[in-house]
């Protein structure tokens, strides 16, 4: 360090600031708590496949912070965003199944493999869904379409030309729309933008015809009156905005969510899966946890580990259909 | 003296001109290349990329015709006014394009060796490569001065930003 | 005016004042180190402030904001790099007045044009925010279009000099921008099967290679022994009256482009210094020292920077829009604080804006006041000798872009870039248009194309927001063309060499 004595003001701000911080970083991990097993002995790192900031990480982070409290060790989220999601599922799917290295799953697991990435639900032992985030068709404040059925019908006489604002090519919201199409057997315009909250802005400044978003991304604009919700794609109404009817009320039987859960790669020994089974579960059900998500507009949604798995492979086989192979 | 100096640059400029060019083609031939796998609302993925290589292709040309027009003025009349241009380069300094490529090789070792050790074992060796490279000679810098700022780094990103390094 | 004095009140906790003070210095750490960008910063920081209450946690984030782009300018006039990509355009002339010995002067103006910036996109948000939202909401994607093709014609300006060099430059950028999937379509386009591409070039990664490490090589390339090519001696301080005088002006300008950009949804710093040095050019009387150590550009470039915060503020807590990605993290903190950004905050949390005002306003004060004095410890800085200084840059550029993907993959990239920036600088190629086109392009094409998919071709023209600002378009390229004819046959006329005569023509075609 002698090196740096001729750097004195600026270093000594740094490593105070440094020290000072590292001080508080400590004071979160909690001090190794007596568990009878071994595991886990030493941190856990989780895999989000989106960069730091966005609704994912967010709901990474809080489910980190509940397993923390559990599992006595400090859990290091690890961004790893690139490729469609799909450089982190490949990172976690090719990890040492040791419990040390857990991943948060999004739909995209589902849905990647048939875009041309050697993505599959398959690749993972899943420990629980934590959160699912429902689709909801919006309209342009002003839009002569009163219901989800008025949508439908204007697309049926016009086909293909009825616009339908998502979050991006091969996005879950673009395949809701899709799915949405296929159920009422009308074909949509789709018009990809840079994430969902454009989108909606698109709606709202009456851009586009409609868009189909997640519910945390639309509520805002809902509840100033610069877009109309249709109908929320989930098997319930959403608490976020209780008023609006669910797809199966305006008689189009049909969900679509952003889901999001925990994995590990597979080939998971069954004690330590057991125990991280039973730490999920928890915390995604600590009040903590489902309070963020709910705050943030999200559901949290808890399906157990085997639930979770076949569900996935539910909607694998359900996107099918409906993405075509793009990646490389 | 200044004749051949004067006759240099078009020459110079002109290879800088193919050099373009050539990349232009490739730009367009990748670009043609793109094939659409969704049918689409619009012009399709190619025709943006392809439009952008072929304006660099005719810049290209144009950067050529200038050079070797240039090249032709100046050989027949030894123009008095040496315009400015590629003489604001500084000149290159003996030994080193070697500095820069071992200093990339460094990299590279690195890149290979931060797979198998852990950060805080290779990366002094770099930096000690790369004070070497710089001159540094004596334990300061090739001892000191890489482990302690690869300590500061490791507290920055590693233990305080969380950076799995 | 309760809402005031209770907004206010909330400052006076000592929580909020700590929380302000370590956001600053954060704010300011993080924005000079190049690598770590401020979104990377809030969104970390936002994992601690969570639990904290909402003023508690904003007098935290807000001000990592606001000194990150106090902070970033530094490394961009002493080392060529920016230390976000916010103060790309701080470059352009703050290393060069720096290599003309003139480091400490460019520090003091870039600071008091960032104060002057800062201020003005806090008063700005303070009295227009709701008005100048709803405007912000008109632009769909043919006037977004119509905005970013402006925005393309600065080329010709950041080429100026070596035109034909600079929009082939420029070109290879747009080009560039391709790299990835396509917008619409979700086709992978030029990742020549490189699935690490599929996301698009790193944008932070390809602009720390092409100035930072391009800038290192270079010197390695040029360096002789005992000769000395980086800043030594950081000269004089304080700008002389004269100095003080011209740069009003592009401070001015700043000010204005900034918070224009700002308010914008998707343009962030990076466009606003870009478009603001440009805009300093067109109307200096000096527009020749641009590029090559001029205060006025420098000023432009730092104040709009600045002004860009509270402009991407506007949007974000009057529209629930991010304005940039690091007003994206700030709006999902407030979400999970319940505070729902959008004209309902405005009328459901009058004190809370009150509160916002003076954090931001706090911060800035505080963070100017730290550019002030933390410019003694940075002279020390660049008197260590040659292998500590490129080999501390290297690194730190290496381990920075690393940490913003945690992809070794960025580095390379970094570091190709880097090679490619310096091939460009020795064979005349500028690397301003290059940049532009990448973070453009991408913008162009997808928002074109959208606007296709919902409406033809005919959207565009039939916009009047968007054929406004594509004729605008028109005016700006062909005005630069236009007027350097007629100066360049004027000065034609008066030297021998002029071959044509040609007596001041008044007006002429642009070629």
């Amino acid at each position: 360090m002698v090196v740096f004595r001729r750097t004195a003001p600026a270093t000594v701000l740094l490593g105070a600031v440094l020290i000072a911080s590292a001080a508080c970083a400590g004071d979160r991990t909690p001090a190794g708590s007596a568990e009878a097993e071994k595991y886990p002995s030493k941190d856990i790192h989780l895999i989000v496949h989106a960069a730091a900031g966005g609704a994912s990480d967010m709901t990474a982070r809080a489910l980190a912070t509940e397993l923390e409290k559990d599992l006595g060790r400090s859990i290091v989220v690890e961004n790893r965003p690139g490729a469609s999601g799909s450089t982190a599922m490949k990172f976690l799917a090719s990890a040492e199944p040791d419990g040390y290295t857990l991943g948060y799953l999004p739909v995209e697991v589902s849905m990647l493999g048939h875009r041309g990435y050697e993505v599959k639900p398959g690749n993972y032992t899943m420990l629980g869904q934590v959160v699912n985030v429902p689709a909801v068709v919006v309209v342009p404040a002003d839009s002569p379409n009163k219901s989800l059925d008025d949508l439908i019908k204007a697309a049926k006489s016009k086909p293909d030309e009825v616009s339908v604002a998502n979050s991006g090519p091969g996005s879950i919201w673009e395949a809701a729309t899709t799915l949405l199409g296929n159920q009422a057997g009308v074909g949509f315009k789709p018009v990809p933008f840079d994430g969902g909250a454009p989108a909606v802005a698109a709606a709202a400044g009456d851009k586009v015809d409609a868009a189909v978003a997640g519910v945390s991304e639309v509520a805002p604009s809902v509840k100033d009156g610069r877009v109309r919700a249709l109908a929320v794609l989930d098997a319930e109404r959403s608490k976020e905005l209780p008023d609006v009817p669910t797809g199966k009320e305006e008689g189009h039987d049909i969900t679509v969510g952003g889901w999001g859960g925990i994995g590990a790669p597979a080939g998971l020994p069954q004690p330590v899966a057991q125990r991280l089974r039973d730490a999920v579960s928890k915390a995604a059900q600590a009040p903590g946890f489902t309070q963020t998500l709910t705050n943030a507009g999200a559901v949290p949604t808890y399906r157990s580990a085997e639930e979770f798995a076949s569900f996935a492979e539910q909607e694998y086989t359900r996107f099918a259909d409906v993405l075509q192979p793009s990646g490389s | 003296m200044k004749g051949s100096k004067a006759g240099a640059v078009p020459v110079r400029e002109t290879l800088i001109a193919s050099g373009a060019l050539v990349l232009a083609a490739a730009a367009l031939l990748s670009s043609r290349a793109i094939e659409p796998a969704v049918r689409s609302h619009d012009i399709g993925p190619a025709a943006w990329p392809t439009v952008l290589a072929a304006c660099m292709g005719v810049l290209a040309l144009v950067m050529l015709a200038r050079a070797v027009s240039e090249a032709a003025r100046r050989r027949q009349a030894d123009a008095a006014g040496a315009s400015a241009g590629a003489d604001a380069v500084e000149e290159v300094a003996a030994g080193g394009p070697a500095k820069v490529l071992t200093a990339l090789a460094a990299f590279v070792v690195y890149g290979a060796a931060w797979h198998l050790l852990d950060f805080r074992v290779c990366t002094p060796l770099l930096l000690a490569a790369l004070a070497a490279i710089g001159g540094g000679r004596g334990w300061r810098p090739l001892v000191a001065y890489p482990i302690g700022l690869t300590a500061l780094l490791w507290l920055l990103f590693g233990y305080l930003l969380e950076v799995p390094l | 005016m309760n809402a005031v004095l209770d907004g206010l009140g909330a400052l006076t906790e000592p929580g909020v004042i700590g929380g302000l003070v370590l956001g600053t210095v954060l704010g300011m750490l993080v924005g000079t180190f190049p690598g770590i960008s401020v979104t990377m910063a809030v969104a970390l920081a936002s994992g601690f402030t969570l639990t904290l209450e909402p003023v508690q946690g904003l007098a935290v984030l807000l001000p990592i904001y606001v000194a990150a782009s106090f902070g970033d300018r530094v490394p961009a006039i002493l080392i060529n790099t920016p230390g976000t990509p916010a103060s790309i355009a701080s470059t352009f002339d703050g290393f060069p007045l720096a290599r003309q010995g003139k480091a400490g002067l460019a520090l003091t103006v870039s600071a008091v044009g960032s104060l002057v910036g800062g201020l003005a996109g806090i008063i700005l948000f303070i009295v227009a925010a709701n008005p100048l939202a709803s405007v912000a909401l008109q632009f769909g994607p043919a006037e977004m279009f119509a905005l970013v093709v402006f925005g393309l014609t600065m080329m010709v300006t950041v080429a100026e000099g070596q035109l034909v060099k600079g929009l082939f430059a420029g070109l290879a950028g747009l080009l560039l921008g391709v790299v990835g999937l396509d917008p619409i379509t979700g086709d992978p386009r030029l990742t020549f099967g490189v699935e690490l591409l599929t996301s698009g070039l790193p944008f932070i990664a390809v602009i720390i290679g092409l100035f930072g490490i391009a800038e290192v090589f270079e010197q390695m390339l040029t360096h002789r022994k005992g000769e000395s090519t980086v800043i030594t001696q950081m000269g004089r301080w304080t700008p002389t009256r004269e100095e003080r005088r011209r740069i009003r002006k592009p401070i001015a300008i700043g000010s204005g482009v900034g918070v224009v950009v700002g308010v914008m949804p998707a343009a962030g710093g990076d466009i606003a210094g870009l478009v603001s040095w440009t805009q300093a050019r067109r109307s200096s009387r000096r527009p020749e020292e641009f590029g090559k150590g001029s205060l006025e550009g420098l000023a432009a470039a730092d104040t709009a920077n600045n002004a860009q915060v509270g402009g991407a503020l506007i949007t974000s807590f009057a529209l629930g829009l991010p304005g940039d990605s690091v007003s994206a993290v700030l709006l999902g903190s407030m979400i999970i604080w319940g505070l729902t950004p959008g004209p309902t905050l405005f009328r459901d949390h009058p004190d809370l804006i009150t509160t916002v005002s003076g954090i931001l306003l706090l911060a800035t004060a505080l963070a100017f006041l730290l550019s002030l004095l933390r410019l003694r410890g940075v002279v020390r800085l660049l008197d260590l000798p040659r292998h500590y200084l490129w080999s501390t840059i290297l690194i730190c550029c290496a381990v920075g872009t690393y940490s913003i993907n945690n992809n070794p993959g960025d580095v390379l990239v970094m570091l190709i870039a880097g090679l490619v920036g310096l091939a460009m600088r020795r064979y005349g190629f500028p690397a301003g248009p290059l940049v532009l086109g990448l973070l453009l392009g991408p913008l162009a094409e997808a928002n074109l194309r959208r606007t296709l998919v919902i409406g033809g071709p005919g959207e565009i023209f039939t916009n009047p927001i968007a054929a406004a600002l594509l004729v605008l378009s028109v005016l700006a390229l062909a005005w630069p063309l236009l007027r350097r004819r007629t100066r360049a046959s004027r000065a034609a006329g008066r030297t021998p060499e002029g071959s044509l005569p040609s007596p001041n023509p008044p007006e002429g075609p642009p070629s």
